[in-house]
């Protein structure tokens, strides 16, 4: 698949390492999701997102199925990300994808090495204020990646 | 937005954007920590649970100390994080240190005294001994006294202007002073101190109060058979190599008189006023041994 990004401002710290997941069925591909990146060759997205790709049950993932990659907006350049592991957490809404090592990834030069998302595992407190960041409106038209990123300003208010 | 990264204010994930945003008034987050339990195969050489990619290195997060995987494969997550537990460390004003050693000696004092009445009862037949109150008052005075010289240790640091915005060690205030002056006098009467605190007494009060801390002391006393008359009471057990016996309650007299005078000649010490170097140098080149200008 090729893509080309268009209507993206690479200005959002979000931008970094977030990355949009298309998948593609049947020779037609669609934006299902959002997802980022938080370590070499690991992205965390929704489990409900990518619940297509997974089996039954809290821990179940499913190899092969239809081909799902991850678009990331790195120094001006688009990079795919092919997954070829899924480890959802389906109770608590979380996937990891795990990704194939592309060759333009590393250290040498004239590879890339993308940022990761630092993660924080304290529970923010309520009032903290939060910034939700994804690509609600994205789509896919004729081969051309039509990205919208999103940013929405919200207030914690309790844990369920 | 559902999988998207969810930010704290710096710009650290906290979440993922989940289910049920309706674009306007609510949205929910799927927290991090729950689902760091899950097992995953990065490097396609065996599963690991999550957690243990973020505890250290480049991708190491910020909490990751409160979060533990079971080994039956649950999450769990500690109250607070041990990282944003920072104490203070207000010492004190400098004229408040002073007030600090003296009630510190005084509390010694007393724990010294109670010894000593405690014992002498028991030796006149008077009362039986009462070993509670003999080990209770033997710590108080071991950690009365290792206290009282941590904070003349401090005092003289902030007196000698050592810059040493905390409580010292010994060996950090020596290093301290040698890197502050060349003053012979000092320098020598630090040797002296030296020998006084590498000495046996206050090694053995340094023993004894880490000892009451971390491990037991009891009395061992020498009694009549007839008549349960106590003839002596000594401290156990030994506390070094070579070591003698503990007589109680005189034993316990040197470590209050070595630690006062260690104290005093340290404070005093510490009141020495800085000369200047060019003072200094002018008199080290008039030692009629010659041998101790060799800074020069």
């Amino acid at each position: 698949m090729e893509f080309e990004f268009r209507q993206v401002d690479g200005s959002f710290p979000g931008m970094q390492f977030a990355m949009q997941l298309i998948s593609e069925v049947g020779g037609v591909a669609r934006c299902i999701g959002s997802a980022f990146s938080v370590a070499p060759g690991l992205a965390l997205t929704a489990a409900h997102v990518v619940d297509d790709y997974l089996g039954k049950g809290d821990d179940s993932r499913k190899a092969g199925g239809p081909p799902l990659i991850a678009l990331q907006l790195f120094e001006g350049k688009m990079l795919q990300w092919v997954v070829d592991a899924i480890y959802g957490s389906v109770a608590f809404d979380v996937a990891f994808l795990r990704f194939l090592r592309p060759n333009w990834w590393g250290t040498e030069p004239g590879q890339l090495n993308p940022r990761c998302a630092r993660l924080n595992f304290n529970p923010p407190s309520l009032g903290d204020e939060l910034r939700m960041f994804g690509f609600p409106l994205s789509h896919v038209n004729e081969s051309v990646l039509y990205s919208s990123p999103s940013v929405a300003f919200a207030k914690f208010r309790a844990s369920t | 937005m559902s999988g998207g990264p969810c930010f704290d204010k710096d710009w650290n994930v906290v979440g993922v954007n989940s289910k049920g945003w309706d674009g306007l008034d609510l949205a929910h987050v799927a927290l991090l920590w729950p689902a760091m339990k899950t097992p995953i195969d990065l490097f396609k050489s065996g599963e690991f649970p999550a957690i243990d990619l973020f505890k250290e290195g480049p991708a190491q997060a910020v909490g990751y100390r409160r979060l533990y995987a079971t080994s039956k494969g649950e999450s769990r997550l500690a109250k607070i994080d041990p990282a944003s537990l920072v104490p203070l460390r207000f010492y004190g004003r400098d004229e408040d240190l002073p007030i600090a050693l003296n009630f510190a000696a005084s509390n010694a004092q007393d724990a010294l005294a109670e010894v000593h009445a405690t014992v002498a009862k028991a030796v006149s037949g008077m009362e039986p001994l009462d070993t509670n109150t003999v080990v209770r008052q033997a710590r108080h005075l071991f950690w009365e006294l290792e206290t009282a010289l941590r904070l003349a240790l401090f005092l003289a640091a902030r007196q000698a202007g050592l810059g040493i915005e905390y409580p010292p060690t010994w060996e950090d205030q020596v290093l301290a002073w040698r890197k502050q002056t060349a003053d012979p006098e000092i320098l020598d009467a630090l040797a002296t101190l030296e020998f006084s605190w590498n000495g046996i007494d206050l090694f053995e009060l340094r023993t004894y109060a880490e000892l009451s801390r971390s491990g037991v002391i009891a009395t061992s006393a020498t009694t009549s058979v007839s008549s349960d008359q106590v003839f002596a009471v000594s401290l156990e057990p030994v506390a070094r190599r070579g070591g003698l016996q503990i007589f109680l309650p005189d034993g316990l007299d040197k470590f209050l008189e070595s630690s006062r005078r260690f104290v005093q000649d340290l404070l005093r010490l510490s009141l020495i006023p800085k000369r200047q170097p060019e003072t200094a140098s002018s008199e080290q080149k008039d030692s009629p041994s010659g041998s101790v200008g060799s800074e020069e």
